[in-house]
């Protein structure tokens, strides 16, 4: 991937405020020069009026309403440098935005987290299936009540990348070479799984924590051949918790996680880490599809 | 005492006495006024009105609604008459509102499941064929069905064309409406003769009718798109080589599962079970459960990006199943007065309705405004009680195929050809108008579609129908 220069920002105005686009300024100097806002009229909300057909006013009053707080957030984001125009269209919200993000090739679609997703079993909501059907980079931004991002951090100023240890994580580092110019320090981290030492002995186990350390190690050097500064990090623990753990502990502004997807029964029964991870988190989360 | 314990109470006295009431409906039918009615008037009225003079209001609250008009029936009707009103409703709900939505719900899963895409030119000719298959197919996969899974297509062959609205009314009038006539799957009136009684292919009978009138609307739609097409400043588009392309084929077999279904379950005779009191054939439970599996199969094995990149939406559904829990209750207290023929408050009715020609101006006109499910039940419940007061139902029916066919093609035409007369005379016809108004085509207002389309073309087809056959 080449530098990021287009950023698709859907939002129903609730989740996602004027406050949340200045914070993604920062991407000017990984080369972003344009931004495209985009509301979505739920087909449901002005469509299919029972017996009446399509409530033409109804959709007429979301877009005008719309228009004018883009007109004032596009004026914004002229004074911070960034090109900007919105798209007010009527559709499923989700599909929605991956076409859109598709037809005006957007590089990263920026969304935020609904507050009421954290205690679900399934999480749903357009932008947990949004996560699960993108083949774009996603930032998850937590609702503004709950972010914990130290005070004045840029956004990348200090990122996490949960690594897999496996052929997948070169993807999110490309992705990550592209913002080389915002990131400020960049944690690798790999967490072991409990059930993966316990039954080995401890000469084993120190083996088996030695090739992690050596695959870190090389995964390292392959992000500072790409420009990223790079360090290390080993943790054991149940995976979720302790990546999040981690970005508690070390103040991260940002983690990057791949995703592959998953849903339905296989998310429940195997579970996802990746989304678990942008279910709780309290700082911004980037999602990278490892397929596609 | 708790509402729980009142339930309990309720349920604990209504459900013995909801079995020995089984018999006692043409005497309720005889005892009751014609204020019992009001609530039925009243939720047809507010589906007829409210999407005209408060769409906003009535997309946001119908269900509320719906459930007070509902409920002003269901409670003074338990109260009053307690067991025998109460086998009534559970009889309504079990015996025609459940089967009626499993089989909409099932067709409109599998039919949303299938992506037709490609190039179609927009030529007058190609019009015409299209509408041709969605006519033929409404039959097969019903009305809703072929009018989700052609809308799409039919608008986007025509994207080019500037005169748009007629080739939308037109598809209404045809695919939404007429082309329901032949099998009870085609529109849910017939599903519900069919529930009632009236065997499978019966409705076949009313196909002279259908030729009749639809060879008259594709004529006039022929012409009349042929004079819109030459007028048209642009060309239509290259068709850069995209075929027309059909995705989640597979369904077509679900379809004839269906129909298969349904067929098999007014053949089959498996004997009777008896739930809350009420009478249902196994064979009627067994169609249901068929068709619910095969809903779901087709959701599960059609990949979900078909369903989004043909739109689907399951609102639609979703409305048609709450204002329809409450039509149907609403509807009891009318079709009991109704049956009781000339010993019930709408004795007028029935003996004022006296010809085919009647039944099908007077089913019809009705159905144009309310609906016309519900508005084929009362009729087809008038007749009965014109002709054979205090008949069991299906023998009832039966004997007016056998001695008085034509009333039944009457109210069944009627309610079937008639639905297209207005945007609220059949459940599709509000989801085309609403994909088409989504897709920028300038429709008709409601009373605009009456005048400039349904009284052009419309009446004088039904006024030709009514002097050749009834």
């Amino acid at each position: 991937m080449g530098r990021l220069t287009t950023i698709l920002f859907p939002t129903q105005f609730k989740e996602l405020t004027l406050a949340s686009l200045e914070r993604l300024a920062c991407l000017k100097a990984a080369g972003l020069t344009k931004v495209i806002l985009l509301n979505v009229l739920d087909r449901d909300e002005v469509g299919y009026v029972p017996f009446g057909g399509f409530d033409r006013a109804q959709a007429a009053e979301l877009r005008e309403k719309a228009s004018l707080a883009f007109s004032d957030w596009e004026a914004r984001l002229a004074e911070l440098g960034l090109a900007a125009h919105h798209i007010i269209e009527v559709g499923d919200p989700e599909p929605k935005i991956l076409e859109v993000a598709e037809r005006e090739g957007a590089q990263l679609i920026v969304v935020g987290r609904h507050v009421k997703v954290t205690d679900a079993l399934y999480p749903t909501g357009v932008e947990m299936n949004l996560l699960r059907d993108t083949k774009i980079p996603v930032l998850l931004l937590p609702p503004e009540e709950e972010v914990q991002a130290p005070d004045g951090a840029a956004l990348l100023s200090n990122v996490t990348f949960a690594a897999e240890l496996a052929e997948g994580d070169g993807t999110p580092l490309a992705f990550l070479s592209a913002l080389k110019g915002c990131v400020g320090n960049l944690s690798l981290l790999n967490v072991v799984k409990p059930v993966e030492v316990d039954s080995l002995s401890e000469a084993e186990s120190e083996d088996l924590n030695q090739a992690r350390r050596e695959k870190l190690a090389r995964l390292a050097e392959h992000a500072r051949t790409l420009g990223l500064p790079a360090e290390t990090h080993l943790r054991s623990g149940v995976v979720a918790p302790e990546i999040l753990s981690f970005c508690a502990e070390t103040a991260a502004s940002a983690v990057v996680l791949g995703t592959r997807g998953k849903r339905g029964i296989s998310e429940l029964i195997v579970g996802s880490v990746s989304h678990e991870v942008a279910v709780h988190s309290k700082i911004p989360v980037i999602l990278v599809p490892l397929r596609g | 005492m708790g509402y729980r314990a009142a339930l309990s109470t309720m349920l604990i006295t209504l459900l013995p006495c909801a079995a020995a009431a089984a018999g006692g409906s043409e005497a309720l039918g005889a005892s009751l006024t014609p204020l019992w009615g009001l609530p039925f008037a009243g939720i047809l009225l507010s589906i007829a009105l409210m999407p005209l003079l408060a769409p906003t209001f009535w997309h946001h609250h119908f269900a509320k609604v719906a459930a007070l008009w509902g409920l002003a029936v269901a409670l003074p009707f338990l109260a009053l008459h307690g067991g025998a009103a109460g086998y009534e409703i559970i009889h309504v709900y079990l015996a025609d509102y459940l089967p009626f939505i499993i089989l909409l719900w099932s067709l409109y899963c599998v039919s949303g499941s299938i992506l037709v895409s490609g190039s179609l030119s927009g030529s007058p000719g190609a019009n015409v064929a299209l509408l041709a298959i969605g006519t033929l197919l409404a039959s097969l996969v019903g009305t809703t069905g072929a009018a989700m899974l052609l809308i799409r297509p039919f608008l986007r062959a025509n994207a080019w064309r500037r005169a748009r609205a007629h080739q939308v009314v037109f598809f209404i009038f045809l695919v939404c409406n007429l082309g329901g006539a032949l099998t009870p799957l085609g529109d849910p009136p017939l599903f519900l003769g069919f529930l009632h009684g009236v065997p499978f292919f019966w409705t076949l009978a009313l196909a002279p009718h259908m030729a009749l009138v639809g060879g008259l609307l594709f004529a006039a739609f022929y012409l009349l798109d042929r004079r819109f097409y030459s007028r048209e400043e642009a060309s239509p588009p290259d068709a850069d080589g995209a075929r027309l392309k059909i995705e989640g084929a597979h369904n077509f077999l679900f379809l004839l599962g269906i129909v298969l279904a349904v067929l098999a379950s007014g053949i089959v005779n498996l004997g009777e079970v008896t739930i809350f009191g009420v009478h249902r054939p196994i064979a009627d439970l067994m169609r249901d459960a068929t068709l619910i599996l095969l809903g779901f199969a087709s959701l599960k094995s059609t990949p979900a990006a078909v369903r989004s990149r043909n739109d689907f939406s399951w609102a639609p559904i979703k409305e048609v199943a709450i204002l329809f829990a409450s039509i149907f209750i609403a509807m009891i207290p009318v079709i009991l007065m109704l049956k009781a023929g000339s010993h019930g408050a709408f004795a007028f009715v029935v003996e004022g309705v006296k010809t085919p020609a009647h039944y099908f101006w007077a089913s019809g006109i009705l159905s144009s405004f309310l609906d016309n499910a519900p508005t084929y039940l009362v009729f087809l419940s008038t007749e009965l009680g014109r002709f054979y007061p205090g008949v069991p139902e299906r023998e009832a029916i039966l004997k007016l195929i056998g001695e008085n066919a034509d009333y039944l093609k009457a109210v069944s035409a009627g309610s079937v050809f008639m639905g297209a007369v207005s945007y609220i005379g059949n459940a599709p016809n509000f989801m085309v108008r609403s994909i088409a108004e989504e897709a920028g085509v300038e429709m008709p207002s409601f009373f605009g579609y009456i005048l400039k389309y349904s009284l052009l073309f419309l009446i004088p087809s039904f006024a030709l129908a009514t002097l050749v056959f009834f």
